[in-house]
């Protein structure tokens, strides 16, 4: 992957060029599959691709364009580095200045909609940041982490500040947190660390004692006939079969614990399949902090054993609690008939109508239902179409955007700065407070804004390819095999931006219509 | 999408249900990819393949749905037997629970699919011999009594897979056939009627290209 990454960093405008040449191509591979008999199974599968690389490669070999598709492959496996927040800093400055009257067009006027996604990125971050990032920008290439002025932010947020500001954290946090900080940053914006700095050791070392009870409680004497552990043990072997920490059986062990544990407390859902999906981010996460380089990459393939059991404890059950903050706030995602789900798929209908009316158009007439393909969107929050690596930076938008939506638009002057701690405690992973824009006026009864949101850019960013598929059985074929499996940081902040903006474009009133 | 894959002559939509774990998914993949995989991920909520096959000189092209197995999306799922033609029940021979609750998934359909519905118990797993908890003969008797067709088939090395597909697809196809002839002129459908995808029973869609001979 190195080399690859190093060649890419020599020609980024070709990479850049992939996704205008392949598109065409990726569809017309897929659209070819439906009704064949075992003839292209080995090019429209993206799975089958990921699975295997020899293959892949052949495939890429017949489109006559592997250099473009490797380097882009290659650029999008950064998303750690510092490197692409530099590059957004020149846009940030570019825009701080037009940024005002671009945000409140985008929210006085719904066809501003394409407005570009810069904007949109630009829109959030506090403009101190930029200026820091423009810094960094200018001061020729940050090779060391340490110079990187945005980790030392970070880290003196994290480690020196004796109170953490949180809405600095979470506005720091939305474009992306340094992997090295992360695991720390995100047990704050969950709320499951308080931000004063002394009282952390003291609250971590409670809670997993306490989840130890849970173990000795619970796990210890379950019952082996219970038809959620067996269900449980169904799932967790085939969870992720392509990385390879999950085959682990010292891993399996761990989500058998935290999802049975979590399940025999909460009847009301109990264990739904999906759910073990939903620990993977924090568990990878938490897991980094004990891996040379922090990256993920060699999370995904590092031999858990090898670390001290106690260790192993500590990520457990941190992953145990930041996993119950997040299902705290999506429950009735897994309730009887799973209300919460039928929710989000009917507003992301509706959002679409107005984001993509062509798009939407094109599924109604030939007869894809939103529930079809946008069920698992939202029952495993997208887990099973992107990476984890993707994910794992997603999730640092969406714990920043948890607490934001407690004011009416994120920009760092409307954000109260002497509420961290009251703000903290409410902080959830993706629900709507009730000040939040969502509830205003109507009372709007739905959680999940903006994953809602990442849900309808997700879909319109598949627009163009989505709508050369002629018939039912491609479309849904395509809608359940998105290609992401080369994704990387540069899609995920695309996919955030443009979320973003369809965010503060929709009102309540919009989706009630 | 070329013309070609595009032509059959009947249209038929078949659901996959059974208990998590009994191999819906992998038969599904072996029948119209010719893959499997040993650690395929779980199903949620419903996945959607198809794939055509001759009849008669017919192309039937059969639109398969897999459903996930646990109870929890029930709801979801059984939304998608309303229009079914065919169903194929699926339980694991190594695992007799999956067997016992075969039961519940016929009252399932029932309540839920359409009264004339094609049902073909499966039971998947055949390689794993040695592991064998449901005998072959108990599970035929079951069969005949409820009036289902049965297999047993092995996703994994392929046995009796296009099979089970083949014959399921072919005894909706003589049924509806037959009811064709009955209702000639009955099945007049509008252009677009392939769009829509509208398939209920008589789930025929004579195509452009050939006509059943009764139209």
């Amino acid at each position: 992957m190195s080399r690859e990454e190093q060649r890419v960093k020599s020609n980024e405008t070709n990479a850049q060029q992939f996704w205008k040449q392949q598109q065409p191509d990726t569809s017309a591979i897929t659209a070819k599959f439906p009704g064949r008999v075992m003839k292209q199974n080995s090019i429209a599968s993206t799975v089958a691709v990921q699975k295997n690389d020899s293959r892949s490669k052949t495939v890429e070999h017949r489109r006559n364009n592997s250099t473009s598709f490797e380097l882009f492959t290659a650029s999008c496996d950064d998303a750690w580095d510092s490197k692409l927040d530099d590059c957004v800093a020149s846009d940030c400055v570019q825009h701080t200045v037009r940024r005002s009257s671009s945000a409140s067009r985008c929210r006085t006027n719904g066809k501003e909609g394409k407005a570009k996604a810069s904007v949109s990125l630009s829109s959030s971050p506090s403009s101190k940041q930029c200026e820091l990032r423009t810094t960094s920008a200018k001061s020729s290439i940050v090779t060391s982490a340490d110079c990187d002025p945005k980790l030392s932010k970070f880290k003196k947020l994290l480690f020196e500040d004796d109170v953490c500001d949180l809405n600095q954290l979470r506005s720091m946090a939305w474009a992306g947190i340094h992997a090295e900080v992360r695991p720390l940053a995100w047990k704050l914006l969950l709320g499951y660390l308080p931000v004063i700095r002394s009282k952390r050791q003291q609250t971590l070392e409670r809670k997993r004692t306490e989840y130890q009870h849970l173990v000795l409680q619970y796990y210890n004497n379950r019952s082996t006939n219970d038809e959620m552990w067996r269900q449980i043990h169904i799932d967790i072997p085939r969870m992720q079969p392509l990385i390879s920490i999950f085959q682990q059986e010292v891993v399996q062990k761990i989500f058998e614990r935290i999802l049975y544990i979590w399940s025999i407390r909460h009847p009301a859902s109990g264990y739904v399949q999906g759910m073990n999906d939903l620990v993977t981010p924090f568990f990878v996460t938490y897991l980094s902090e004990f891996i040379p380089g922090h990256s993920l990459m060699d999370v995904e393939s590092f031999a858990v054993s090898s670390l001290p059991d106690d260790t192993l404890r500590g990520v457990e059950a941190d992953s145990f609690w930041s996993f119950s903050k997040l299902l705290d706030s999506i429950q009735d995602n897994y309730t009887f008939a799973q209300p919460g789900i039928q929710k989000l798929v009917n507003l992301l209908a509706r959002v679409m109508k107005r984001a993509d009316a062509t798009l939407h158009e094109h599924l109604t007439r030939h007869g894809v239902q939103y529930l079809q393909f946008s069920f698992r969107w939202m029952n495993n929050l997208l887990i099973r179409e992107l990476p984890l690596r993707c994910i794992v930076r997603l999730w640092d938008t969406y714990l920043a955007e948890g607490a934001v939506t407690t004011t009416s638009l994120p920009t760092p002057s409307s954000a109260p700065s002497n509420n961290s701690s009251s703000v903290q405690q409410k902080s959830s992973f993706i629900s709507v407070s009730e000040n939040s824009v969502w509830n205003m006026g109507n009372g709007t009864p739905f959680a999940c804004s903006f994953h809602l949101f990442v849900c309808a850019a997700f879909l319109r960013f598949w627009s163009k390819t989505l709508l050369r598929e002629k018939d039912f059985q491609g479309l849904m074929l395509l809608l359940q095999n998105l290609p992401t499996f080369h994704w990387g940081d540069t899609e995920i902040k695309l996919l955030v931006a443009d979320a973003y903006q369809l965010k503060y474009t929709f009102t309540p009133n919009h989706l009630l219509s | 999408m070329s013309a070609k894959e595009d032509e059959y002559d009947y249209l038929f939509k078949v659901v996959l249900i059974g208990d998590s774990g009994v191999g819906k998914s992998n038969l599904l993949s072996r029948f119209t990819r010719n893959e499997f995989n040993l650690e395929s991920k779980s199903t949620i909520g419903v996945e959607f393949a198809t794939r055509s096959i001759q009849v008669d000189g017919k192309t039937i092209k059969a639109q398969i749905w897999d459903t996930a197995g646990q109870e929890r999306y029930r709801a979801i799922t059984s939304a998608y037997y309303r229009g079914a033609v065919g169903a194929l029940l699926v339980y694991d021979i190594a695992k007799h629970l999956t067997y016992e609750n075969v039961e519940r998934w016929l009252r399932e359909l029932r309540d839920h699919a359409d009264n004339n519905i094609v049902i073909m118990l499966v039971g998947n797993k055949s390689d794993l011999r040695h592991l064998r908890a449901v005998p072959t003969d108990e599970a035929k008797a079951f069969a005949e009594r409820n009036n289902l067709s049965f297999i047993e088939t092995s996703a994994l090395d392929s046995t009796n897979v296009e099979a089970a597909f083949q014959q399921i697809l072919t005894e909706i196809y003589r049924i509806v056939s037959q009811k064709q002839i009955r209702n000639d002129g009955d099945g007049e459908n509008s252009p677009d009627m392939k769009a829509t995808l509208n398939i209920n029973i008589p789930p025929t869609e004579p195509s452009d290209r050939k006509k059943p001979c009764c139209q």
